[in-house]
């Protein structure tokens, strides 16, 4: 069995000038036009030879006694795939053109005309609903920032990349069509060689993108789901959080908590964690008793990029505003170690909502400790960390 | 593009001269070599798109198919087509004689 080689196709087979010359460059290498796949092109390897090649597009598959006859006068049939049959002939055979009338050949594209505009409009309005969804949520998001550190962001932009350039393609290939049948009409014969190698490089370029994106989106929902598992058997303590342990100075009752963790490409981690228990005396009113409640909320999120990181944090602030319905005015720290910092002192209710370097933290605390304890813990946990360069270690649970 | 009773392309016009006498594929691409006197090689691409062409606009039709060959004839619409552009070319002919005339003198 002889050797097969695969190379992605050149763009589509209607341009035929460049598919053309392609194929004779390659039979020159000795690599013979065999069949179509849906993305690849298959060549047997054999001896290099002078070919020509065209493409032929036919409504009806051609009958035994049509192949016959161009055989007959030269030229054999290679491959074929959809309404594109592709003949070759050798050179030394110099056989006929296949079409001798430019006007005649000019019909043969009316159809396929046809079917490029179909094509067009129908790719150029799903293009349009899908990319004014994008456009929503990109741009008339009250918190654009927010948005793009989701996954779902970044899903939208892997597929809107392809789907401009298959637009792209769409357009242009439908006025191509129609440049060549008017071409023809006017009696300009079609041209058989053209530069193919620029549009092989991004033909190319467009398919291993494709499939890297399919992988991608593939595989995101297992990488998150053992990330996930990752976290699961991280302690507190080794999370870049602060717990309320480290916030309560005597033992907390009826501990309780959750992680939520999270991932994109511009956010690499993002963590979110609620804890809340009771803490022994400091009453407050003769209802509670001896005990009282603490609660802290933490949304913890690591940026791949700094400049990120005050457009995210003005949208957190933002967005817990219109969530909460909060209207006091936060407090700006100008003097402290994080790059920003957010305050409200408040009786109960504590917010932080702070940046240092690629990182931004939003502390929602309710409980009896000082703010300024919980920022040095802050201080501890996102800024020496970073200069330390401590590893996290993880534990994994000893039993069970 | 269904035929609109103007022009005709060459080929179609010698297709449909061909087919005056019922023929296929193979004996028609001779036939028109021979019927222009060796003026007209019409490539075989040309011809199978013109002979699909006159078969959708009714201008010929396949008079019998044993599976390996077709065999196609002129219709009565093609006859009629062919006369009228026979005698396009007729009056083209006599018009351009001024030529001729303007070269006597």
């Amino acid at each position: 069995m002889s050797k097969l080689v695969r190379r992605f196709k050149l763009g589509q087979l209607w341009e035929c000038g460049k598919n053309e010359s392609w194929f004779s460059d390659m039979a020159l290498k000795g690599l013979h036009l065999q069949s179509f796949g849906s993305f690849l092109v298959i060549f047997e390897k054999g001896m290099p030879k002078k070919i020509k090649y065209r493409i032929e597009i036919l409504e009806e598959s051609p009958s035994q006694e049509q192949l016959d006859l161009y055989k007959e006068y030269g030229w054999e049939l290679a491959a074929n795939s959809q309404m594109f049959y592709i003949f070759s002939s050798p050179e030394e055979l110099n056989a006929p053109e296949l079409h001798t009338d430019p006007m005649e050949q000019s019909f043969t594209f009316k159809m396929l005309n046809k079917q490029l505009k179909k094509n067009m409009i129908l790719i150029t309005i799903l293009f349009l609903s899908f990319s004014s969804q994008i456009f929503n949520q990109f741009f008339l998001q009250d918190e654009p920032y927010l948005f793009l550190i989701t996954r779902r962001s970044f899903t939208y932009i892997m597929i809107v990349i392809p789907y401009i350039y298959v637009l792209y393609k769409s357009i242009r290939g439908y006025f191509a069509i129609k440049n060549i049948k008017n071409s023809l009409l006017m009696g300009r014969p079609i041209r058989h060689n053209e530069n193919w190698k620029l549009s092989y490089i991004f033909s190319s370029i467009f398919y291993v993108y494709l499939f890297a994106m399919i992988i991608t989106l593939l595989f995101t929902p297992y990488y998150t789901s053992a990330q996930r598992g990752l976290y699961k058997y991280m302690t507190v303590e080794d999370m870049p959080i602060i717990s309320i342990y480290d916030i309560e100075t005597g033992p907390v009752y009826d501990y309780w908590h959750k992680v939520r963790y999270d991932w994109s490409l511009l956010s690499p981690k993002q963590l979110s964690i609620s804890e809340s228990g009771y803490v022994e005396g400091e009453m407050q009113d003769e209802l509670s008793g001896a005990y009282t409640s603490t609660s802290i909320h933490i949304n913890y999120y690591e940026l791949a990029f700094k400049g990120m990181a005050e457009g995210l944090l003005n949208d957190l602030i933002n967005s817990y505003c219109r969530e909460y319905k909060y209207d006091d005015e936060l407090v700006k720290i100008e003097d402290s170690k994080f790059d920003q910092l957010y305050l409200d002192y408040g009786e109960e209710t504590k917010l932080i909502f702070a940046s240092f370097d690629k990182k931004v933290i939003q502390i929602r605390y309710t409980g009896n400790a000082d703010i300024e304890r919980i920022i040095s813990l802050m201080e501890e946990k996102y800024i020496r960390r970073i200069l330390l360069d401590k590893p996290i270690r993880i534990k994994l649970p000893t039993n069970n | 593009m269904p035929y609109d009773g103007g022009p005709m392309t060459e080929a179609m016009y010698y297709v449909l001269l061909a087919l005056v006498h019922p023929n296929h594929g193979y004996q028609l691409m001779n036939e028109i070599e021979e019927v222009s006197n060796g003026r007209v090689k019409m490539g075989p691409g040309t011809m199978y798109g013109v002979l699909t062409r006159l078969q959708k606009d009714g201008l010929i039709i396949v008079i019998n198919d044993d599976g390996r060959r077709k065999t196609y004839s002129i219709t009565e619409d093609g006859r009629t087509a062919l006369k009228i552009e026979y005698e396009r070319l007729i009056s083209m002919v006599d018009d351009g004689k001024i030529v001729k005339e303007a070269r006597d003198e």
